[in-house]
């Protein structure tokens, strides 16, 4: 808890529609408290330019407790910001100095267009889940629970995998604009419990043909995507993902 | 067809012992045959947990659906945020648990406002549940021996929780999420994120259809069905600061209660006792930390008014454990509502702790002085770590400074036992209906609700009522209902648009919270409850007359979005309140201090509030009709409760 | 199209050739290096070496071959992946950052389309000042056999070639730095736990092969051997 009151310059992407040319606009805030969230201070700050009468900036955001994936804003060229592990919404502004300059972008990729401001569209993400992140079965009566036990090395494993939120800040920080955390995320979570097996090999073939079909680039291996991820995904997922889809290529029919 | 009858709602549970009730039923209800199926059309609002299982089951029976989400993915409804857990009577532990304890259990905690039959039917599904998700690929927390691992919750003396870590809720979305994604790729459904629903049309007193706002280009656009599924969720963000997420609002369910849906029982709210505190006047949301902390972790304030010295100056004997002090036997463990109320007495008093006043210390000091800081942290690590992650300030060293804060809501649009409202084709699903939790909610139970009424009840249950509307019109959207609901939706939005007063949405908001807070929140009275109707009718006429919002209708414009669900907020707030007015008993989350003992426990009142109260709109310059369903109990009898 | 050509064509395939196209380049560095330290074992060694190479007749001709093949298409994979960088993020970043750790972006894996581009162009001349170049002819054991050891000596008594050839070999060391430890993750021989290991084991590689081409020009121009 600090009382000291703080100035932050602030550049700001603004862009009205997803056909024109945006550019960063400057603002200066002079009451930012310490105790305020990221998403706080653009609150506040959208508060002071309607009460000018001015346009307020329009950015993505809903659960502000970094679990729903929504809030997508590049800090100083850094997805979600400095702070490993935190979504932008979880990043509080003790973390800044006071004078700092913060260059605020959206997500930038082909596969994610900008809707206005700081919106981005990722639905490309959807259609890369529907494309096979999921296990076939239908609502109904499966077997008990307790009948396919699963060895908790691979459980736990599965969980770390299963723990994307499907922000896209992978995507963003990829120098290539790769989606390869994301897919691979899923594809290796699925591939760790008996419940995804029959379907593994169709699963990453078509996750990974549809990802590149939505214009995501290739992966270079920075690890850029580890790094920034909120739910610290490891990389390893990638390599887990191309050894599912060597075997499934070498076998499937 | 209609449900109430002189003021009576006919709540058509079906006869029978209550575990064969629901057995029965299905077998009872009519079929629609696979080729018949194809020709329905189903439109579900809302994908969260009982939005998107319902949407994916649906399709997978065969029916065409559509699916309407306010974010950019059907995966960011805000059941993701949900952490502790999902309750099932598997009985894995041999803990004496059944399918008859967890109904009891949820019967009891609720307070005894709760249907038999519904409850009993959702501890019955409970099961299918989780091996339907364990099926999907639900990475739920394990054993050595690979076989599912329990935990105990609150209100419950058996361990009947299943878990994700502290994300069992974003791992049951996700699972929902994908079996909905599955249905999106075989052209089933089809997915419309980014559409906020404005209004419901209404043809022949059938719900027909929807008018939506693209909220990517502002168009408004028109979607008709044979059924229209509400699955959206609560509206604890009538109080500003709540642990909701920014964007759930109580549009859709609102708009329909103007459309003849009832509202029942909209003054039962729950407010969690183990949030982080409000740090200033920026703050746009409250965080919930589990309260499994009140385990290790004593709560105090100081005994002094405006006590402004560090925690760890105040000497033990100027410290004040009100919870231990009051309720020797359950100490720091009393219920929610009771640790919440008692919290927000001593704030009142000027004894509330940090920089705004509005928190009491949550102590670690003596847990970790008797266990050591290594096992305190080994419970507690990744709760420790969000604390200060938001705060800055280190639990282990420095109280963690805890405040209510609201969480969820047990009331909702009236549905009977086939979760159908009272606008026939209209039905309602998880926390967006008032069904199963009456007074108040136990934990782990919302994500047992949402996933049963979408996976098991509803697609047994709307196919009654489609088969009956076999030979029914196809409507078409350019039917003059669809013109008349548009137009007035797009004269609100202008409406609202043209007063381009001096005050930002989020100016009343706040106000609004103010008020909800101050008299319809944890502790409410006569006196407060009227002082809050007139204040919200006159925070109304204002709202409309000096409203700021900026931009145009035709564009992305979140702070429209914002207004139109303030203006609704605003009108349900006050049905609120007029609820907890009429409610004149103090029972699960609704306290009237009027009704209570001289320890300040709640006193009940089943002679003459043992039922629902359901609201049903006449007009807006008229006052709402009350309507009732009895609630009684055949199996069960009703008790009260102590903490002393 | 036939599975090859799916799997070629795809992210994940196109990322394994590179992978093992890239394999195949660094062992045939490591033979490299291997005869080039055969100069500290004065002429008869290392033109011994040379020799025993060109008397492999056809074969040599079908490891030349595929040497170039492995070659040309890492090189072509490394374009046409880089070249998609644009194509998947048409606006630029105002201001970029890396995060720091794990991050493995860095001078290394930041600069390997430019490290790659002037390996190749040095790979041209280098051809040409050795393997094109007419070489004078030692007789060793009364075999008479290119002199490799003196074409050496002479060119490394250029300091402006020496230091050309220094610098390259900084860049190679670079590319590997990143390229090592990328194969073994595109791959797919990565766990969790070896991760850290492979990336560190690869940073030792990439340092001994460059400090092992980078010995022989310093010592031949400093007259140690």
């Amino acid at each position: 808890m600090s009382d000291q009151i703080m100035t932050i310059h602030l550049k700001i992407w603004k862009q009205n529609d997803p056909g024109s040319s945006g550019k960063l606009v400057d603002y200066t805030m002079d009451d930012v408290n310490p105790d305020m969230s990221f998403l706080e201070m653009l609150d506040w700050l959208n508060e002071r330019l309607m009460n000018e009468g001015k346009e307020p900036i329009e950015f993505d955001h809903d659960c502000r407790e970094g679990i729903c994936g929504s809030c997508n804003l590049v800090l100083n060229g850094m997805a979600h910001g400095p702070e490993p592990g935190t979504a932008v919404c979880q990043l509080h502004m003790r973390k800044y100095k006071d004078g700092d300059t913060i260059v605020v972008e959206p997500w930038r990729a082909k596969a994610f267009p900008i809707i206005k401001d700081l919106v981005v569209d990722r639905y490309a993400f959807d259609r890369i889940m529907a494309a096979g992140g999921y296990v076939s079965v239908n609502t109904g009566a499966p077997a008990d629970a307790n009948a396919l036990p699963v060895n908790k090395y691979d459980a736990d494993l599965a969980f770390d995998y299963a723990a994307c939120i499907g922000c896209g800040a992978c995507v963003a920080a990829c120098p290539n604009s790769s989606a390869s955390l994301f897919t691979g995320a899923k594809v290796s979570q699925l591939a760790h419990l008996p419940q995804g097996t029959p379907e593994r090999k169709r699963r990453v073939v078509k996750m990974v043909d549809k990802m590149a079909e939505e214009g995501f680039g290739d992966c270079s291996n920075y690890a850029e995507c580890e790094a920034v991820c909120p739910a610290e995904i490891s990389i390893t997922a990638i390599a887990e993902m191309r050894r599912e889809y060597a075997k499934a290529l070498s076998e499937i029919v | 067809m209609t449900a109430t009858k002189n003021g009576i709602l006919d709540s058509k549970v079906p006869e029978g012992d209550l575990k064969d009730k629901w057995d029965n039923h299905k077998k009872n209800l009519r079929l629609v045959n696979p080729a018949n199926k194809r020709k329905f059309t189903v439109l579900v609002v809302g994908t969260g947990l009982a939005g998107a299982s319902a949407a994916a089951s649906l399709a997978e029976l065969g029916y065409n659906v559509k699916v309407f989400c306010i974010q950019d993915s059907a995966r960011r409804a805000h059941s993701i945020a949900a952490q502790g857990g999902i309750n099932a009577a598997k009985n894995y532990p041999n803990d004496g648990d059944s399918i008859w304890r967890l109904f009891h259990d949820t019967i009891k905690g609720g307070d005894y406002r709760s249907r038999e039959a519904n409850v009993y039917r959702l501890a019955q599904v409970s099961n299918n549940i989780i091996d339907q998700c364990v099926a999907q690929g639900v990475p739920f927390a394990r054993e050595y021996g690979g076989l599912l691992d329990n935990r105990s919750f609150g209100g419950a003396q058996v361990s009947r929780t299943f878990y994700a870590r502290g994300q069992t809720g974003q791992q049951l979305l996700l699972g929902a999420y994908s079996a909905l994604m599955r249905q999106v790729h075989t052209g089933k459904v089809e997915m419309l994120a980014r559409r906020e629903m404005l209004d419901l049309v209404k043809i022949d007193g059938k719900a027909r259809g929807i008018v939506v706002r693209n909220l990517t280009t502002g168009e408004i656009e028109r979607y008709a069905g044979d059924a229209v599924l509400l699955c959206t969720g609560g509206y604890g963000n009538v109080y500003y600061l709540s642990t909701n997420a920014k964007n759930s609002n109580a549009s859709a369910i609102w708009r329909c209660y103007k459309r003849g849906a009832q509202f029942a029982n909209p003054s039962f709210t729950q407010i969690h006792p183990t949030c982080i505190p409000v740090s200033g006047k920026y703050q746009s949301k409250l965080t919930l930390m589990s309260e499994s902390l009140r385990n290790d972790g004593r709560v105090w304030v100081s005994k002094t008014k405006n006590d402004k010295r560090h925690p760890t100056e105040i000497p033990e004997e100027e410290r004040d454990y009100f919870l231990e002090r009051r309720y020797p036997s359950f100490g720091n463990l009393v219920p929610r509502d009771v640790a919440s109320r008692n919290a927000k007495y001593v704030c009142d008093e000027g004894r509330g702790v940090g920089k705004t006043g509005l928190a009491v210390y949550l102590d670690f000091r003596d847990a970790i002085n008797n266990y050591g800081a290594d096992t305190i942290k080994g419970k507690y690590g990744n709760l420790f770590a969000m604390y200060e992650k938001i705060t800055g300030e280190n639990p282990y060293e420095v109280p963690m400074r805890i405040f209510p804060a609201v969480h969820f809501t047990m009331g909702g649009l009236w549905v009977d036992y086939n979760l159908s409202s009272t606008i026939p084709g209209l039905y309602v699903l998880g926390e967006a209906n008032f069904a199963d939790h009456g007074g108040n909610r136990l934990g782990a139970s919302a994500l047992m609700q949402g996933l049963a009424d979408g996976y098991y009840v509803i697609p047994n249950t709307l196919g009654d009522y489609l088969a009956e509307n076999l030979h029914a019109e196809k409507i078409d959207t350019n039917h003059i209902a669809f013109d008349e609901v548009e137009k007035e939706a797009t004269d609100r939005i202008h409406k609202l648009l043209n007063v381009k007063g001096r005050k930002t949405v989020l100016d009343f908001h706040r106000e609004l919270g103010d008020i909800m807070w101050d008299n319809v929140g944890m502790s409410r009275n006569k006196k407060d409850l009227q002082k809050a109707i007139t204040a919200i009718s006159e925070l109304r006429e204002e709202y409309w007359k000096d409203v700021n919002i900026p931009g145009e209708s035709a564009t992305y414009n979140k702070y429209l979005e914002y207004a139109l669900r303030i203006a609704d907020y605003m009108e349900l707030g006050e049905l609120m309140a007029r609820d907890a007015l009429d409610r004149e008993e103090s029972c699960g989350g609704h306290f009237r201090e009027e009704f209570q003992t001289e320890d300040g426990e709640a006193v009940r009142d089943d002679e003459n509030f043992s039922n629902v109260t359901s609201w049903e709109f006449q007009g807006d310059d008229k006052e709402p009709l009350k309507n009732v369903e009895p609630i009684e109990f055949e199996f069960v009898t009703p008790t009260q409760r102590s903490y002393k | 199209m036939s599975k090859t050509a799916t799997f070629l064509n795809s992210q994940v395939g196109r990322k394994i050739a590179t992978g093992v196209t890239g394999i195949g380049l660094v062992l045939f560095i490591i033979v490299h290096l291997i005869g080039n330290l055969a100069y500290f074992g004065g002429p008869e060694a290392i033109n011994t070496y040379s020799y025993t190479l060109h008397q492999m007749g056809p074969l040599l001709w079908v490891v030349r071959l595929g040497l170039l093949a492995f070659f040309l298409y890492h090189v072509w994979l490394g374009f046409s992946i880089w070249l998609g960088r644009r194509r998947a993020r048409p606006e630029s970043y105002e201001v970029y950052a890396s995060r720091g750790w794990p991050s493995r972006q860095s001078w290394s894996s930041s600069s390997m389309i430019l490290t790659g581009v002037l390996l190749l162009l040095f790979v041209i001349t280098h051809l040409n000042t050795f393997a094109f170049h007419d070489f004078q002819t030692a007789v060793i054991n009364g075999v008479e056999m290119h002199d490799v050891h003196a074409r050496l000596t002479e060119v490394f008594q250029s300091p402006l070639y020496t230091i050309y050839y220094v610098i390259i070999m900084v860049l190679l060391g670079m590319h590997l730095r990143h390229g090592v430890w990328s194969a073994f993750q595109s791959l797919g021989w990565m766990s969790r736990n070896t991760n850290p290991i492979i990336y560190s084991v690869a940073f030792v590689l990439a340092l001994i092969i460059a400090i092992g081409f980078i010995g022989l020009p310093i010592s031949i121009y400093f007259g140690l051997v």
